[in-house]
């Protein structure tokens, strides 16, 4: 069974459109990446995925029961959501803002010890350990999308949704990133459903081995999701952003190259 | 738990107790510590340890309760203040955001003039500031989901409708009488306190208390903004209902029996802030602590400093606002860093 599936979602702000009769699934441990020019609502349908905006239409079924039967505290053993902005009010410490991942299976009262060890490994597995003590409004944007990132991952959940996960990173961080990504789906089965404007990132995990799906979103319609090659070498990219572009192989690896007509 | 924030907690808990002890003590008729635990003893025990009728009867009529009801005014100030800070993610707002305080305020108002008089004054502005705060939520749903943000604007809208009709009651009372009690009643005081109305105070403050110290890791995820605490497991839309109500319990009550008082629910968590971080966890008893102790310390200034009382409200401003900048020029914003 399919872990999200997606029907005939329509989502309109007041009057304007965004998207119509969306479609698109994501089986356990498969990276999904979503591809589209600004605009194009990426955004809002992952917002409609992790139930934050209501689609006037259509169905998000997550292991098969409807988005709206989970409660809060189920939905979040489901999904995670790692925002593209995070806007920071208190200096609370960086440690402590990792923990939070864990407000799914805390009663509301004092967190242990124990929630603090969980963070600090996840934060070690990031390489970010060193920022514990920090307050978090101390931290380079590189910094904080990383700490958001521990913590969604602190939240052990079946499907990670990711908004531009590598928007404010620089290339190395970028890298670190997405080999991260790469490895917790292969190590811990998590799906991965991410946007991004790169269409190198897709490539490069269909590169890493990995189970990978790319979709691109025009014009309020999403186009059937295939392997980020296939889809790449199909002389689709001309027709839907009116530039030429070649995928091109160095040591082994796909790139895309990309110039206007 | 540090040693280092251990000791911020025994310094906060003894100057508590130290503030407690002199405030009972000092006054037209002083009484050293030990006369006024003995005095206690007597009356709790019914045993004599040798107190005159005259010295338990000041200490347990008089400044127990007026003491008393400072620390939990003070308390429950500076924890409302907390908790709506996080819940709004402004450093800038305090218990006043969703009307509560000016709800109280036209409600106290309203009993003087019709009743001619303070009698009734203190259920009046309980109830207006409830009532206040259930309006700011109806204005803030009428647009749709209540998000944190139509919260503020239901509230300033509320807010000012009900500042509005304190002004016209101001403008229609009887200048010779009502007008002082209801300007003095704004002003906020902790002298004549209706012993009658102190149970139910009392135990909205205290309800109100305990539903912000539960819900303190609650106000921490909410203030990561409503979308990231809903995808984090939190039932947002109760959670943030909860702390409302206790935020607004414990203010209302406040209100009731000392009048409005401002400064406190915002100047008390931001030094708090400078202790003990922001975790709400930390923050919310450590600003109890501290408002508890600040108001105490105040109300005894209010009595003590001239033969007349002055008002609670100019003073805690007044030694508070001075007291603020002191800090922030000694730790150069360090709370904030």
């Amino acid at each position: 069974m399919n872990l999200l599936q997606v029907r005939d979602l329509s989502f309109s702000y007041g009057r304007k459109q965004v998207f119509s009769q969306v479609a698109l699934d994501i089986a356990p441990g498969e990276l999904f990446c979503l591809v589209g020019p600004n605009g194009c609502g990426k955004s809002t349908l992952l917002h409609c995925i992790l139930g934050h905006f209501k689609p006037q239409s259509g169905s998000v079924l997550i292991q098969g029961q409807p988005l709206s039967s989970y409660s809060p505290r189920e939905l979040a053993a489901q999904l995670a959501y790692v925002p593209q902005t995070h806007s920071r009010s208190f200096p609370y410490r960086t440690l402590d803002v990792v923990a939070m991942g864990q407000t799914r299976s805390r009663s509301g009262m004092l967190s242990g010890r124990e929630q603090e060890h969980g963070a600090l490994a996840i934060m070690e597995e990031l390489g970010i350990a060193h920022l514990a003590q920090e307050p978090y409004t101390t931290l380079s944007g590189g910094e904080l999308q990383m700490v958001m990132l521990a913590r969604a991952l602190y939240q052990d959940s079946a499907l990670l949704v990711l908004d531009e996960p590598a928007a404010h990173l620089d290339i190395r961080r970028t890298q670190h990133i997405l080999n991260l990504l790469l490895d917790v789906s292969r190590r811990r089965g998590t799906a991965i459903l991410m946007s991004t404007h790169d269409f190198n990132h897709p490539l490069q995990f269909q590169d890493g081995g990995a189970q990978v799906k790319m979709a691109l979103m025009e014009g309020g319609a999403l186009s059937m999701g295939g392997a980020p090659v296939d889809l790449l070498t199909s002389g689709y990219l001309e027709k839907m952003y009116q530039i030429n572009s070649q995928l091109v192989q160095v040591q082994g690896r796909h790139f895309l190259a990309a110039w206007s007509q | 738990m540090t040693p280092v924030y251990g000791r911020k907690w025994a310094a906060a808990i003894l100057v508590l107790a130290a503030v407690l002890l002199i405030s009972m003590g000092v006054g037209r008729y002083p009484l050293t510590p030990a006369e006024i635990i003995l005095s206690i003893a007597q009356q709790v025990s019914g045993h004599s340890f040798g107190m005159g009728t005259d010295a338990v009867s000041i200490v347990m009529d008089n400044r127990l309760p007026r003491t008393l009801s400072g620390a939990l005014v003070g308390a429950a100030l500076a924890a409302s203040g907390c908790a709506f800070q996080g819940l709004f993610q402004n450093p800038l707002v305090s218990q006043g955001v969703l009307g509560v305080s000016s709800g109280a305020g036209f409600g106290a108002a309203l009993s003087i003039l019709l009743f001619s008089g303070t009698t009734f004054a203190p259920e009046f502005a309980f109830v207006f500031g409830l009532a206040a705060v259930w309006l700011s939520f109806m204005v803030a749903r009428m647009c749709g989901e209540v998000t944190a943000l139509m919260l503020v604007l239901g509230g300033t809208i509320v807010s000012s409708i009900f500042s509005a009709l304190l002004s016209f009651l101001k403008y229609v009372a009887d200048p010779t009488n009502e007008l002082a009690s209801i300007v003095f009643w704004n002003m906020g005081s902790l002298a004549s306190i209706d012993s009658s109305v102190i149970p139910v105070a009392y135990a909205a403050m205290l309800v109100g208390m305990l539903l912000l110290l539960f819900s303190a890791s609650w106000i921490n995820v909410l203030s990561m903004g409503d979308q990231e605490a809903f995808s984090m497991g939190l039932n947002v839309k109760r959670a943030r209902l909860i702390v409302v109500s206790g935020a607004t319990l414990a203010t209302a009550g406040a209100v009731s029996i000392a009048g409005t008082i401002g400064w406190v629910g915002l100047i008390i968590p931001h030094m708090a802030r400078f202790l003990v971080k922001s975790d709400n966890r930390r923050l919310i008893p450590y600003s109890m602590l501290m408002g508890a102790s600040f108001l105490i310390l105040i109300d005894t200034l209010c009595r003590t400093l001239t033969g007349a009382e002055i008002p609670l409200g100019i003073m805690t401003s007044l030694i508070g606002g001075s007291f603020f900048i002191y800090l922030l020029r000694r730790y150069k914003g360090g709370g904030w860093k």
